[in-house]
């Protein structure tokens, strides 16, 4: 029992911590507060749906085609709403992006409906057993993926030229500037690329959660408790905040009954708001100085 | 103005040591004012001037040492607390409240140091705090509409408001030019004048030369001297702090030689 | 100071035509002007925090919903509607009391988020008590006995007291000490601390009276639609609309968030009776499109009318300014 619940909880803390990077990421260097992430998570497990049904195409191999359409969503998005009103105020952001998240879901709705939908894969149900402990092939698989996804979200942000152009402009928008850095450019790849890295955690939801329009908003709740937990801004420290959530997640679901996932998630989060800040992995970061 | 004319301060700080992290900014410091003195706090960058004064004003959160106020221990109190006691200050750099006028800027310390006053009473404070600074004309403009020279005044007519007996000011001169230096020079002496307790913290030393009864120098978080102004500035130590080892040795050597 | 007497005796015109309209006006137009006043409410809530002391409590809602099932709850215990009442409007500012003294140490960002997780928080918990609450399945009120006409009457007349009701508050408090405070410490709080001022204390009731006046219209909702569920009552669509209707009228001034909120339910409502089934749709458009066009036209006038309101001269300058915004949201 108590090593299922640990094997659940890290099985799915992945995807969670997949979810929250893009999430993170915009925090961190915009100092936005992005309401339609969720919404983006809900894309790519619909993208993922229609491949599987149209195609009957995998969904873990979907991501290849919803990345790219949800990396010209965030850039779009960004680009023509977000840079023009992120640098005014935090509460037109948070208005302009809760707005957007109505228009996506409810675009969703007029084009699926409200139905709940799901994608099956050839070895859906099938499950590893290691002795008592069953490990499911989907959510292993969606594990190791989420976890190499993230790998590399990380690397492209350190070891390449855009990504460390992406982490100066957080740090100092104008020494960025100085160093020929355009910062509206910055952005729009800043939005597009958590928006692509949360699309690809979406395919990889899609095979976990029901799809529905409302997809994204189960998802807002964890994301913004794992982006405190981690630290805004920092990949190892939200992929590390990931498994810690769903770890709780899990236990809570064990020995207290399902119901009280949620409650004891948002109880973490306030206290760890409360009490750290800047996350418990976290160093104090940009986005608090940016109010 | 001196320990034995007065043996009682009115600011007393013993022993205050502050870190942040790892850091100490203020280590072991202690130093008095007595009623109707002036004492200078000066020191390099960094000397922890400004934490010093937040410690006395209640900002510094947890620090070690005590700090009383007319007999009174006052550390550990909260900054309106402290405030409401009559210990008034300052900011280095201003924080006028945007979207109050230059009255209401300062009218804010005569309505909370006494809640009880009377609401004519409150108004008639803050007009004369404004008018000792010389911003009675500019009462109902905003305070970005200000010059920095007035901004700086503001913030002084923002601390008397309050009622104080002690007023900590931290660099109310730093980027005047030398008509509004004197100008401040000038309102510092009338408001000791008036019977207040002042600390200063400056970097223009013909500023405090010329208005401190007494100063105090920290380096490092250390004080390294205390003492009236001529005998600081020619202390070896002092000099060494400002201008580097090499220079205050061959300073020394000048003094001796001629 | 004409100008805020010219703006009383025009609220009290308006006042009067507001208190004739009920017996001449039919179900429908009743129905939109009694959620125009219950909005109104929430924009002066909100007002409080978010425009007095620059705290954006998006989670709000959570004081609507808290109101809601105490009302609900005691209506079905067999408490007095008057009673009912107040305790919605206790319960909330006790909550925000209790809540605030830890969360509103956090700032920007922060303080947002986790006004927005009490809200979800709040979900989950009455989701999982069940029992008088209702849990997932909803909770119906006691049916009024009176005739339907004569009882949305009453409520009609309910949210409008109500909306009065906080209206005068948030003039006396831009008049008040409190008010002074709030507006000091939103520009700086250690500046206000060192002049006297106790933000903590002022902070946290700030945000109670807030809760009181969220919480208390929640409830009137909860007893005029007879059935309430934690999706409907701690809805964060409720504050976000609030928060436009401040955007429009004009933040931390007495009655642009009443204006505000005129405009946009009445618009609202009109938009939306056509395209019903798109209707989170065009309320998102909307959102956008009022930030889009008013932060580099209109924001500047805003943060003028601001400090304007500070002398408490607003009024007019706040609904002119709502006109011109409308004005250019219609071409």
């Amino acid at each position: 029992m108590f090593l299922q619940t640990i094997v659940n909880g890290l099985l799915m803390g992945g995807v969670y911590g997949l979810a929250t990077i893009g999430f993170s990421v915009v925090w961190g260097v915009m100092g936005i507060i992005n309401l339609a992430h969720g919404a983006y998570v809900m894309i790519g497990a619909y993208v993922a749906y229609v491949l599987n049904q149209w195609l009957g195409l995998d969904p873990f191999l979907a991501m290849a085609g919803a990345m790219p359409v949800l990396f010209v969503i965030g850039y779009v998005l960004q680009v023509a709403l977000l840079n023009p009103v992120m640098r005014t105020s935090l509460l037109l952001t948070l208005v302009v992006t809760f707005g957007i998240d109505l228009i996506l879901i409810d675009t969703f709705v007029q084009i699926f409906s409200s139905d709940v939908r799901g994608v099956q894969t050839a070895y859906s149900g099938r499950s590893l057993a290691l002795g008592p402990v069953l490990i499911p092939y989907v959510r292993l698989a969606a594990a190791v993926l989420s976890v190499a996804v993230a790998t590399a979200a990380y690397l492209f942000l350190n070891r390449t030229r855009t990504g460390q152009a992406i982490l100066a402009t957080a740090l100092d928008r104008e020494a960025a500037r100085l160093m020929g850095i355009v910062p509206e450019r910055i952005y729009g790849l800043t939005g597009g690329l958590s928006a692509a890295v949360t699309g690809a955690a979406g395919c990889l939801a899609s095979t976990l959660f029901p799809i529905s329009p409302t997809l994204g908003l189960t998802f807002l709740g964890a994301v913004f408790v794992i982006t405190v937990l981690g630290g805004i801004g920092s990949v190892p420290g939200v992929i590390l905040a990931g498994f810690a959530y769903a770890l709780v997640q899990a236990f809570a679901s064990t020995y207290l009954g399902a119901n009280y996932q949620e409650i004891v998630a948002f109880s973490m989060f306030l206290v760890v708001l409360i009490v750290r800040p800047q996350g418990l992995f976290g160093k104090r970061f940009y986005g608090e100085a940016a109010s | 103005m001196n320990a034995q004319s007065n043996p009682a301060p009115i600011l007393a700080v013993r022993d205050v040591s502050v870190r942040f992290g790892g850091v100490v900014a203020v280590r072991d410091v202690s130093f008095d004012l007595f009623p109707g003195e002036i004492v200078g706090l000066i020191g390099p960058n960094g000397a922890g001037k400004t934490t010093l004064l937040n410690v006395v004003s209640g900002l510094a959160g947890r620090h070690d040492g005590t700090v009383a106020f007319d007999g009174e221990t006052i550390s550990g109190r909260k900054p309106h607390v402290i405030a409401r006691k009559g210990i008034a200050r300052t900011f280095q750099i201003v924080q006028p409240f945007k979207n109050l006028t230059v009255l209401q800027n300062v009218s804010i310390g005569a309505m909370f140091c006494a809640p009880n006053r009377l609401s004519s009473e409150t108004r008639a404070l803050a007009r004369e705090a404004l008018e000792k600074v010389g911003l009675g004309r500019k009462a109902d403009i905003l305070p970005t509409q200000l010059t920095l020279s007035e901004r700086k005044r503001l913030e002084l007519a923002r601390a008397l408001s309050t009622c104080p007996r002690v007023l900590l000011l931290d660099e109310v001169m730093a980027g005047l030019n030398h008509t509004e230096i004197e100008r401040i020079v000038a309102l510092i002496r009338e408001i000791r004048a008036d019977g207040l307790s002042i600390v200063v913290v400056e970097h223009v030393m013909k500023a405090i030369m010329a208005i401190c009864d007494r100063i105090v120098v920290l380096r490092f978080g250390e004080k390294i001297a205390d003492g009236p102004p001529d005998a600081v500035v020619n202390d070896p130590h002092v000099v060494s702090a400002y201008l580097g080892e090499r220079f205050a040795k061959r300073h020394a050597a000048q003094e001796v030689s001629p | 100071m004409t100008g805020s007497r010219k703006s009383l005796v025009l609220a009290l015109a308006a006042l009067a035509v507001l208190a004739i309209l009920p017996f001449v006006i039919g179900n429908y137009w009743l129905r939109v002007l009694t959620s125009v006043f219950m909005v109104g409410v929430v924009a002066q809530g909100l007002n409080v925090i978010v425009g007095f002391a620059g705290y954006h409590a998006f989670g709000n809602s959570a004081f609507f919903g808290v109101g809601a099932y105490v009302v609900a709850v005691t209506l079905n215990a067999g408490w007095p509607l008057p009673l009912a009442f107040v305790a919605a409007g206790l319960a909330s500012a006790v909550v925000a009391g209790v809540f605030g003294w830890p969360l509103l140490r956090l700032r920007g960002h922060y303080f947002a988020i986790a006004s927005v997780a009490l809200n979800m928080a709040f979900i989950e918990v009455i989701l999982n008590l069940g029992g008088v609450t209702g849990g997932a399945q909803g909770l119906p009120l006691p049916i009024s006995p009176m005739a339907p006409d004569l009882l949305y009457r009453i409520i009609y007349f309910l949210m409008l007291g109500a909306l009065v009701a906080a209206t005068a508050v948030v003039w006396v408090l831009s008049q008040s000490r409190l008010g002074y405070a709030l507006r000091a410490l939103k520009d700086s709080e250690s500046g206000a601390e060192v002049m006297g001022v106790d933000t903590v204390r002022a902070k946290i009731t700030a945000w109670a009276i807030s809760a009181a006046m969220t919480g208390t219209v929640g409830g009137i909702w909860a007893y005029w639609i007879t059935f309430i569920e934690v999706s409907s009552a701690f809805d964060i669509g409720i504050s976000m609309r609030a928060y436009i209707m401040m955007l429009l009228g004009g933040i931390g001034t007495v009655f642009g968030p009443v204006a505000g909120a005129f405009l946009f339910q009445i618009v609202a409502t009109m938009i939306w009776a056509e395209f019903t089934h798109i209707h989170n749709l065009l309320l998102g458009v909307f959102l956008v499109a009022v930030v889009m066009l008013v932060p580099n036209g209109v924001l500047p006038l805003l943060s003028r009318a601001g400090w304007r309101a500070a002398s408490a001269r607003l009024g007019g300058a706040s609904t002119r300014l709502s006109h011109r915004l409308f004005a250019r949201e219609e071409r």
